[in-house]
């Protein structure tokens, strides 16, 4: 039931929730951009790496061409984003999203289609290497690259720049009546929070084996909404509280019914239970666990 | 200093600033008085590029800024403050001042995380100078605490302390003392005024009370219904002959 | 000859992929005036409404058109206790528009895996058959016929209500101009129970025809997801009018567009990117929708 092998694999999953949730910190909880598409870019990741792998690409060229490109992607969808209101951005983040899963599962020459790519190689061989150690090689990758990522939001975030983006959130006139390029400082954000993601989503491919368009769903974007809110949105160390949170319940609940035998689909109780989560914590505590701090420059 | 001629706003039909000129010479504190609703403050959100204005033009220091969006205009030196003060309720009071300032280094996302030494040292000095400006408004006690612990009047003090965090060429303040009561009114200006003789200001101030235009200020521009209908210094206007008329909208 | 015939029948295809949209969308468009806020989970009322009328029929055995308006009232029933169990709570508590807009985002996928749960990985079919008829070189069946019907009455029930009754004109006041209506004595709450629960019934109405013409799966909803959007925005929030152009027009687009694509070899998935693009080309350049276009003698929109 409960082995060392399933924590390792639910911190594994975490670290990586947790990046993709930062991205999400960087994106709404600083800077006030509701972005309904977070799983394209993760997906996007994912999709990258599998593909560049699966044709004998090394794992590292996969991850990087992976960052890359959602950069870029995020840089051209920040185009017309950043200029739209609130609601209607969110709606083009949900709609593009959910565009691009439709094409995808729809076209069996791109990427294999509703079946995805599978036989992604992993980053270390599992034949030689003892489970167990294996999943801590993972963890460890995974650790770094959120340390990484960690970092450096900090420092963007505890600066005149993370000032910026806080001011966006508020007022953005004000900003920009006291100088500030509020184009180029939401443009930054978008696409950096979208390599973030991207990145999250290779190691994810790596780690898994296996893609499919799946991964772009609504509910995927959700779960990791959640995480950010529960955890704290207008925070860096939110992340991973709020993924290290809605993963153990998720998983938490799976235990709980394979215990009392419930016939229930583990993939549908996990999105439901998101939905769940979802309203409650925005009922009742919207501001998540870990509050926003003062920013600290010096 | 700054110079308009001919300014026109339209919002639909309608002319909140019709064809205005006037100008501000440096080191000189000017007025804009008017009923309300006669166009002072799209006056002043024309200047600052917060619209565009239709016809007319502004000129700054010999340059041609009638179309410059708000942050060129901040650029060029120009400070405006607002009637309602439009602060950030999500920083602390210090934080709000530092924003405020000029070329900060940090406010590139790329120096921020590499050029963190020279970052932190601005920040350094930006901060003793949000200490100086804390001191100079009388609100240093609140330097880390959040604007929503401060009054209505406490507020208007902390816009005007962003506004001279800028260093500001011209100062734009839409009435500085709207809304809060007399004694710190008066306050304000005192502090109002000691600082702008000690820099040196330009000021171009939005003001209902003529009491206060009166002793502050060197010459007044009377709007109403979107022109200027009357100009001179504070006495001239004040004790003008159709001055009442103009004011109680005859 | 056939050209013809077949231009005939690609606007039929349209007109009757328009009337989904539409009846679907005006729920949303109404909805998103009033709470000033996107409903994610409309889509979901659309596969709900089916579903609903697909008990009546083939579990009750009532057959399919008399569960049809059935399903409709019980879909409105469902959408009216969604707002007074979830929105307006959060209303009460000053929700903010991001958290509303995330509440009914977690509503829908809530409701649509608890469905996926319910139903299980398959497709439903009613029991009831439409054949198509030719008639010359053009295919017809009842269903459609209906649909088209359905459409009709409901825009021509429409129009009556809101400009003809008291309570259309409070509901159009409300939306407008909130302070106004209330200070006129105008109950906002049961108005806004009433925009819920017309909303369901449409959308519950237009998902029943909908899953009969294709077939029925919990996925019902997310085929309509970015159409009823597209459809919102292009013809402006808030408007009926601009819902029945939008509709029609994406539509017609589908429609006509899946002819030279599927000359050149694309599948006809593609369609869903007609929505897509309407939907980004309609928030860059007339943000305010079609309507806005039309209401030179109105200040608001409709």
């Amino acid at each position: 039931m409960i082995s060392i092998e399933f924590i390792l694999d639910t911190l594994v999953l975490t670290v990586l929730f947790a990046i993709v949730t930062l991205s999400l910190n960087l994106k709404y909880g600083y800077t006030g951009l509701l972005d309904f598409g977070k799983a394209a870019f993760f997906a996007t990741g994912a999709y990258v790496s599998g593909l560049m792998t699966t044709n004998s690409y090394p794992p590292i060229l996969g991850i990087l061409t992976a960052i890359v490109i959602a950069a870029l992607m995020g840089l051209l969808i920040s185009i017309p984003a950043i200029r739209v209101r609130s609601d209607y951005l969110a709606i083009i983040t949900l709609v593009f999203s959910e565009t691009i899963r439709i094409i995808l599962k729809n076209e069996s020459w791109i990427a294999g289609g509703v079946l995805g790519i599978r036989g992604i190689p992993p980053l270390i061989d599992p034949r030689t290497t003892p489970y167990q150690m294996y999943l801590l090689t993972h963890l460890l990758i995974a650790l770094m690259l959120y340390m990484v990522f960690f970092t450096v939001s900090w420092l963007l975030t505890n600066s005149p720049f993370g000032r910026i983006l806080k001011a966006i959130r508020e007022d953005e006139i004000a900003s920009a009546m006291y100088g500030k390029n509020n184009t180029l400082a939401k443009a930054f954000v978008f696409s950096f929070s979208c390599a973030m993601a991207a990145s999250a989503g290779s190691l994810y491919a790596h780690y898994v084996g296996f893609v499919s368009p799946d991964l772009f769903v609504l509910a995927i974007t959700l779960q990791v909404w959640i995480m950010s809110i529960i955890g704290g949105p207008s925070t860096i160390s939110g992340s991973f509280i709020g993924a290290l949170t809605v993963l153990t319940i998720a998983r938490g609940t799976r235990i709980i019914k394979d215990y009392l035998n419930l016939p229930i689909d583990p993939n549908n109780t996990m999105f439901i239970l998101t939905g769940i989560l979802l309203i409650i914590t925005i009922m009742f505590r919207p501001t998540g666990l870990v509050k926003e701090g003062k920013i600290k420059v010096v | 200093m700054l110079k308009a001629t001919n300014l026109e706003l339209r919002f639909g039909g309608f002319r909140v600033v019709d064809r205005v000129s006037f100008t501000i010479r440096a080191a000189k504190t000017y007025a804009l008085i008017g009923p309300n609703g006669s166009g002072k403050t799209s006056l002043f959100n024309a200047i600052t590029g917060v619209y565009k204005p239709q016809g007319g033009k502004i000129f700054f220091r010999g340059k041609d800024i009638t179309s410059y969006a708000p942050h060129r205009v901040y650029r060029e030196g120009i400070v405006r403050t607002f009637q309602y003060p439009k602060v950030f309720y999500k920083m602390t009071i210090i934080d709000n001042l530092i924003f405020a300032a000029r070329n900060q280094v940090g406010d590139n996302p790329v120096s921020a995380v590499f050029q963190r030494g020279k970052v932190k040292e601005q920040e350094r000095n930006l901060k003793k100078k949000a200490l100086d400006v804390l001191d100079k408004i009388g609100l240093t006690k609140y330097a880390e605490s959040y604007p929503s612990e401060l009054s209505g009047g406490q507020l208007k003090l902390l816009e005007l302390g962003r506004a001279l965090m800028t260093d500001p060429k011209l100062l734009m303040l839409d009435e500085p003392a709207a809304g809060i009561n007399p004694i710190l009114a008066t306050q304000l200006f005192k502090i109002l005024r000691r600082i702008r003789d000690e820099e040196n200001l330009t000021i171009f101030l939005i003001e209902h009370r003529l009491e206060i235009v009166r002793e502050f200020v060197d010459w007044v521009y009377v709007m109403r219904s979107g022109k200027i209908v009357l100009e001179g210094s504070p006495n001239e206007v004040l004790y003008d002959k159709n001055f009442l008329e103009i004011y109680t909208g005859g | 000859m056939i050209f013809d015939a077949s231009l005939i029948q690609t606007l039929l295809n349209g007109v009757i992929t328009g009337s989904i949209y539409f009846m679907v969308s005006i729920g949303l468009t109404l909805q998103y005036q009033l709470m000033k806020f996107p409903n994610l989970t409309h889509a979901e009322l659309f596969t709900i409404g089916a579903f609903i009328t697909y008990i009546f029929a083939d579990i009750v055995g009532l057959g399919y058109w008399f569960s049809l308006p059935i399903g409709a009232v019980l879909t409105g029933g469902v959408a009216a206790l969604i707002y007074l169990i979830v929105f307006k709570q959060l209303i009460k508590r000053g929700a903010s528009l991001s958290h509303l807009i995330i509440a009914a985002a977690g509503m829908g996928i809530l409701l649509r895996y608890a469905l996926w749960e319910a139903a299980g990985r398959r497709s439903y079919f009613y029991s009831e058959f439409f054949t198509p008829y030719d008639i010359g070189s053009i295919r017809l069946s009842v269903l459609w016929i209906a649909i088209i019907i359905v459409a009709a009455l409901t825009t021509l029930m429409l129009f009556l209500l809101f400009t003809k009754t008291m309570l259309g004109k409070a509901v159009r006041g409300l939306s407008s101009n909130p302070l106004l209506a209330r200070v006129s004595g105008i109950d906002a709450d049961k108005m806004t129970i009433l925009v819920w629960f017309l909303s369901g019934v449409l959308a519950g109405l237009a998902g029943s025809l909908r899953a009969a013409d294709t077939r029925l799966t919990p996925e019902l909803g997310v085929e309509v997801l970015i159409p009823m959007f597209a459809v919102t925005v292009l013809g402006g929030i808030g408007s009926v009018s601009g819902a029945f152009m939008g509709a029609y027009i994406l539509g017609l687009a589908e429609s006509f567009g899946v002819v030279p694509l599927s000359s050149l070899g694309f599948p006809t998935e593609y369609k869903a990117l007609t929505a897509f693009a309407a939907l980004v080309i309609t928030i860059l350049i007339l943000p305010t929708g079609l309507s806005s276009l039309l209401s030179k003698e109105r200040t608001r929109r409709d």
